[in-house]
């Protein structure tokens, strides 16, 4: 299997939210916030894109207040140690220089302590222009829209949500990355085995080459992709789905 | 310098850089991992570029390096990188001559003497014996 980032459909739906953001919000709205279920590229996205444009990553943890989060930002921003003061001085400075886009993960965290964090963060970004990037799993997706959070709801301009892989994306995925070329019928088996979640579709694909070595079709480096046709895998599993075995008592 | 090269590097961009954000990010990462998270398929052997630039940053004492083992009979495993010298946003740069420079602090980083490196006690080796077979 051929291990590199796939660009799906949410990767392009988060890219041209990013670009109306970047180019047509105030200074004050560029906020973006992305949520979506387990395994469905929002880390995975959000790495590719923060590695390309040097951002900010702040994963959130419980407990967090707005010391640590200052402290964590002088370290990534090569400016740390010196008194309170110093600190933010240098922080801002940095901001200003460099306009580094912000990636906060499991933002839920920055919401203790009537959102201390989040309106730190908020604060800084806003001063500077860059652009701060909200991530929760969907199920936190209701907190943001509470009344006393509306300071900060109404400055997102952009709500992204990651979706599971349609029939195109497991298409693309399977193309990209297994090395036995498949028909649609495979695609489709794959799609609703994996229920679009990205983490199966990849067993998936290490399951079709299984499947084709044993048939005498090894993939071979450079050379063509051996072919598998639906009617070879019918009836296989080729990828187990534990929270639907789960919800099932099997 | 190379050949037509009017001053050393101060700065890199691109694979490299990538994959110095997103080994800050995670701390420990694997080559695997690293290839999965920032190449999109365009790059020419991303794997051996990494490669050359990680075993650089390790004989520099920037990372240390660790086989991870896969539990297969006739698999050498893989073996995963981890930061131990977090020098900055910006990423480290291997010169010509094998020198490590960290354009963070605009300094050469001198390789720690064989007693000082890190040695991580895996089934596989030292740090030095996993560098030797790379």
């Amino acid at each position: 299997m051929k291990q590199h980032f796939v660009k799906t459909s949410n990767y392009h739906l988060f890219l041209l939210m990013l670009a109306t953001v970047e180019s047509q919000a105030p200074m004050e709205g560029r906020s973006m916030y992305v949520h979506g279920g387990p395994g469905e590229g929002k880390t995975r996205t959000l790495d590719f894109i923060g590695a390309q444009r040097n951002a900010i990553y702040i994963e959130g943890m419980p407990g967090m207040t707005v010391a640590y989060l200052r402290e964590f930002l002088a370290h990534r921003l090569g400016c740390p140690g010196g008194t309170r003061f110093t600190q933010e001085e240098a922080i801002k400075k940095a901001f200003f220089e460099r306009v580094p886009m912000v990636i906060f993960d499991e933002a839920q965290f920055g919401l203790n302590k009537k959102s201390e964090c989040l309106d730190y963060l908020r604060c800084v970004c806003e001063k500077a222009g860059s652009v701060l990037i909200m991530v929760t799993h969907t199920s936190e997706k209701h907190r943001f829209g509470e009344h006393k959070l509306a300071h900060i709801s109404t400055r997102i301009s952009a709500v992204v949500e990651f979706k599971p892989a349609n029939l195109a994306d497991c298409v693309l995925y399977l193309e990209e990355l297994c090395e036995v070329s498949v028909d649609e019928e495979i695609a489709k088996k794959v799609l609703s085995q994996s229920g679009g979640r990205y983490r199966l579709m990849a067993s998936a694909c290490r399951m079709l080459e299984d499947i084709a070595t044993g048939m005498d079709k090894p993939p071979t480096k450079g050379g063509p992709k051996p072919q598998l046709t639906g009617a070879e895998v019918k009836g296989m599993m080729l990828c187990e789905n534990a929270m639907k075995s789960l919800r099932n008592g099997k | 310098m190379r050949q037509g090269q009017k001053a050393p590097r101060t700065r890199t961009g691109g694979l490299r850089a990538r994959a110095w954000w997103i080994l800050r990010k995670n701390r420990s990462m694997t080559l695997i991992e690293l290839q999965n998270s920032i190449c999109d398929g365009s790059e020419k052997d991303p794997i051996a570029n990494l490669r050359k630039w990680l075993t650089r940053l390790v004989k520099a004492g920037v990372l240390a390096i660790k086989r991870v083992d896969d539990g297969k009979l006739t698999s050498n495993g893989s073996y995963s990188y981890t930061v131990i010298k977090d020098l900055g946003p910006q990423a480290p740069l291997v010169r010509a001559k094998g020198e490590v420079f960290d354009p963070n602090s605009g300094t050469l980083i001198i390789p720690p003497t064989t007693d000082a490196i890190n040695r991580v006690s895996t089934t596989g080796g030292t740090t030095d014996a996993v560098i030797d077979r790379l």
